[in-house]
């Protein structure tokens, strides 16, 4: 796979604290790939580092081989950004926003790709509006047009779904999905919604303390994090229940009467079910909540994380 | 520096001077006022004999280049930085250096705008005319103007170095140069110690060879090619001033925190 960016040793020191802390990594052509991490992890200090916004302390950044900022306007012409923090001119209508933005980017046809942009996104109606007059959602689907608006190869994503209801966000991911897919745009994609990342993301990282502490598929992630948690409704006596799962040494409580949540690796769901099958329990509901990378996050904080 | 990225930069002004009327207020209401307000101390001055007054306008006209020139660099930039848009802008290929020079343009016209309007309203109410001064008010205009770019990318310097909370310097440091630089008054009328100020300040040889052009007819050319030389030397400084203090502010991460 061709990387689209390269990241080396980048590092950027604010005095003595050290916000991104030698981090290396790159992303290849049509893969999206997510930036985790608390408050205060290093971000938004990446993003900004990779927009030429923040001059690192040290460490390169490759776009397409060329080297960054060095090679800026031939870079910066083939990515683009989008964030629910940034925000276009609110004086300004919506077309005329994007308009300056096509002219910027020297896009060819600018009035036909804004008005195919502005109906994939089901906004066509606000072309003629003040940027100011428009709701949350509206605003972050402007900016996604922005973001699209030069045919980018790679478009770097800061919490574009943040404070939108989650209709409108489910929206939005939709026509991240959609626009990749036809694309194969690559996108480097922050964000606190777990589930989003997880929907999206063909690799995550994890930033914690400017450092990446953690880099995998979204699924390889989550097995790190360990047990799955088995919640069984069973009929009859809890005795029987009990012995059994003190006979194999299985984690578990009876959160209520007659269910037994039990804390135990994804392989061994069967061999403990078959189990209680040969022990006469009569199981009516089974309910399996996976690890997901919400509880890597949270072991990440929390710093319990198995690296 | 890309002159089709300068003409977007310049439609963008365009765009937001057409939904913004605190800009109209900048450019034509305020100016009107003051200009009216000057003729009327001017009539005074005429009604008791003495011809000062029209310098005093002379000077109220001509200010114009050196407030709204400043403002618009300066404030062409905050209204992106309240709007939230700033960063964004430099996202694209879009340089610092084609949108500071685009908010000259614009700066430009916009003052040439403000003194045309208040050149026609000294004429209807005074029946003073600009055209007295000939071919000499381009020369005026010109060194007028680069001392307005050299003011705006300094004051931009300290917000970008210290960021929204002196935000206010955009309007109000401007100001300081009015009494100092003579603009209604000849130098010799401030105190010694501060004279030398005047004397470091383009403005001043401007307004003071106008003066004279005014009372005298006479041109004092020694006058204007120090004010030529000092324009340049204020403007390069502004603009080594500028690039040392965007490259820091980078480095710093004052320039990302701008929009807070």
């Amino acid at each position: 796979m061709n990387a689209i960016l390269e990241v080396k040793d980048l590092t950027k020191h604010f005095g003595e604290f050290a916000a991104v802390d030698h981090i290396s990594f790159s992303i290849g052509e049509g893969e999206i790939v997510g930036l985790l991490g608390p408050n205060g992890a290093g971000k938004t200090t990446t993003i900004q580092m990779l927009l030429d916004l923040v001059t690192p302390t040290t460490g390169t950044i490759m776009y397409f081989g060329k080297p960054f900022p060095k090679e800026r306007e031939y870079i910066l012409s083939r990515i683009n950004f989008a964030s629910a923090y940034a925000q276009m001119q609110s004086r300004m209508t919506v077309g005329q926003d994007l308009g300056i933005y096509a002219g910027l980017y020297e896009v060819k046809n600018p009035r036909q790709k804004i008005r195919e942009l502005l109906k994939l996104l089901e906004i066509e109606e606000l072309e003629n509006e003040l940027f100011w007059h428009l709701s949350a959602g509206q605003k972050t689907r402007v900016i996604l047009a922005k973001a699209f608006l030069n045919d980018p190869r790679l478009i770097l994503m800061d919490e574009p779904t943040a404070s939108l209801d989650p209709d409108i966000a489910n929206k939005v991911v939709e026509f991240i999905e959609g626009l990749q897919k036809k694309e194969r745009v690559s996108i480097l994609y922050t964000s606190h919604n777990m589930a989003e990342v997880e929907r999206l993301c063909d690799r995550v990282m994890f930033l914690d303390h400017g450092k990446i502490v953690a880099e995998d598929t979204p699924l390889g992630l989550t097995k790190r994090v360990g047990n799955s948690r088995l919640i069984l409704t069973f009929d009859g006596d809890q005795a029987p229940v009990e012995r059994y799962l003190e006979k194999e040494h299985v984690t578990h409580s009876f959160p209520r009467a007659h269910a037994v949540a039990i804390s135990l690796l994804e392989a061994d769901i069967p061999k403990v079910l078959f189990g209680f099958a040969k022990h006469k329990v009569w199981i009516t509901e089974i309910d399996v909540e996976k690890p997901d990378l919400e509880d890597v996050f949270l072991s990440i904080a929390g710093g319990t994380y198995e690296h | 520096m890309n002159t089709n990225r300068l003409k977007i930069v310049l439609l963008h002004t365009w765009y937001h001077f057409s939904h913004s009327v605190e800009t109209w207020a900048d450019v034509f209401w305020q100016p009107a006022i003051q200009i009216w307000v000057y003729t009327l101390i001017a009539l005074s001055f005429a009604a008791a004999g003495d011809a000062r007054g029209t310098n005093i306008m002379m000077g109220m006209i001509f200010w114009n280049f050196i407030w709204v020139g400043e403002y618009a660099i300066t404030v062409g930039a905050l209204w992106e930085v309240w709007a939230r848009s700033f960063s964004s802008l430099f996202i694209s290929p879009l340089t610092m250096e084609e949108f500071i020079v685009g908010q000259m343009i614009s700066g430009t016209i916009k003052s040439l705008l403000a003194v045309v309007m208040s050149s026609v309203m000294a004429y209807l109410l005074y029946h003073f005319s600009v055209l007295t001064l000939g071919w000499m008010a381009l020369v005026y205009t010109a060194e007028l103007l680069v001392f307005s770019w050299a003011l705006g990318v300094m004051i931009l310097s300290l917000i970008f170095r210290f960021g929204m909370q002196v935000q206010s310097l955009s309007w109000a440091l401007v100001f300081l140069i009015q009494p100092i630089g003579a603009v209604f008054y000849p130098v010799s009328v401030l105190p010694k110690s501060i004279q030398w100020i005047s004397y470091s300040m383009p403005a001043t040889y401007v307004f003071e060879t106008m003066r004279g052009q005014l009372t005298h007819g006479t041109i004092d050319w020694r006058a204007l090619a120090i004010g030529g030389i000092l324009d340049l030397v204020w403007f390069a400084l502004g603009w080594i001033i500028f690039q040392i203090t965007y490259k820091s502010v980078k480095r710093s991460g004052a320039f990302a925190r701008l929009e807070g």
